[in-house]
């Protein structure tokens, strides 16, 4: 699975720690995901969706062989 | 998110504060013989009951202090962090298991060097310093919550842990009826049950889930809880020979607690299920 945090982080203009912040987790967990290392819940994917005020599959999109 | 039950994260630092006394006393205590005057008189040994309380109080230390370590929060608590919380723990139980049953089956053999039989005493020190490594690996390098399967994947190990297990049960009871008393043989045969509940726990289960997987989790945190205070109140009540099986088959009433509380709570789901299928 691969995701646009990062460019979506640029155009809004936060840094990890700050969309950490207002998703209640840690920078770590951000910099992972956004490394593609870790998949996160639904949960937290709606989450952060929200932060971009973007529809979910629009920040995280399936790649072949998942 | 399922939570787990943790310590505040400072509680960590007194885990520390606590086990790294706790291992240096144990160490000068089995390999110097140092005791403390004060904890009782004179040295002596773990295996013929106690006048002196060094060693006790150097295991419950160690136990209590590495406890705390494994159990207390991060700084940050999560949905990654506590998934990694689960994953470490399960696997360090399993890892430090194997570690017990190899040093047992090698200090069997004839050339093995004769201080290697101690070694298999201490699960209750292995496994939550493999925990502590695993943790922090998978914190800094690679965790992938989706890829969170139980170590032995064929189905067969299932029925051959069920097939060991049922089959040291039962040496057991005719151990227990025949007039043959050798201590090694029921040492090895409860280690050979060791190995077939290793092979059932961590085995895939008939149906595989989200819901079965967080059951394991669940069951293995109640469990470690379990046994480590079992263990703890074993330290201050048992002593001699009795005790020493407290160390040994630790990995043993380990598993067998983590499967019943697992099993009980499978059992418990299907009974839920069926019941909503008999209201339909």
């Amino acid at each position: 699975m691969k995701n646009n945090i990062r460019v979506e982080r640029a155009i809004k203009n936060i840094t990890q720690a700050e969309l950490a912040g207002l998703i209640d987790v840690s920078r770590q967990t951000i910099n992972t995901i956004e490394s593609n290392k870790y998949v996160p819940s639904t949960i937290l994917a709606l989450k952060i969706a929200r932060v971009f005020k973007k529809p979910v599959e629009e920040i995280f999109m399936l790649e072949e062989g998942d | 998110m399922k939570q787990n039950l943790l310590f505040p994260s400072y509680f960590r630092y007194i885990g520390w504060v606590l086990a790294v006394p706790g291992l240096v006393l144990g160490y000068f205590f089995e390999f110097e013989n140092f005791t403390f005057k004060f904890l009782g008189d004179g040295r002596q040994s773990l295996f013929f009951g106690n006048g002196n309380y060094t060693d006790e109080l150097a295991i419950t230390l160690i136990t209590i202090g590495l406890f705390l370590v494994c159990f207390s929060a991060n700084k940050s608590e999560d949905e990654r962090s506590q998934s990694i919380f689960r994953k470490a723990l399960y696997r360090s139980v399993f890892v430090a298991t194997v570690l017990t049953l190899f040093l047992f089956i090698v200090s069997l053999v004839p050339v093995a060097p004769k201080g290697l039989f101690i070694l298999i005493l201490y699960f209750f020190l292995y496994q939550p310093i493999i925990f502590v490594a695993f943790f922090n690996y998978f914190l800094y390098f690679k965790h992938n919550p989706l890829k969170d399967t139980p170590p032995l994947q064929h189905k067969y190990f299932h029925v051959l842990g069920l097939f060991i297990l049922a089959v040291c049960v039962l040496i057991r009871i005719i151990y227990a009826c025949i007039n043959f008393v050798n201590e090694d043989f029921l040492v090895a045969v409860y280690y050979a049950a060791a190995v077939g509940l290793l092979l059932l726990v961590f085995s895939k289960e008939r149906i595989e889930n989200a819901i079965v997987n967080e059951h394991r989790s669940g069951a293995m945190q109640l469990a470690v809880y379990i046994a480590s205070i079992i263990f703890l109140i074993a330290t201050w009540v048992v002593y001699g020979i009795d005790y020493l099986s407290y160390m040994y088959f630790y990995p043993l009433y380990l598993l067998g607690i983590y499967a019943v509380i697992f099993q009980y709570k499978l059992y418990n789901d299907r009974k839920q299920t069926q019941d909503i299928i008999a209201l339909t």
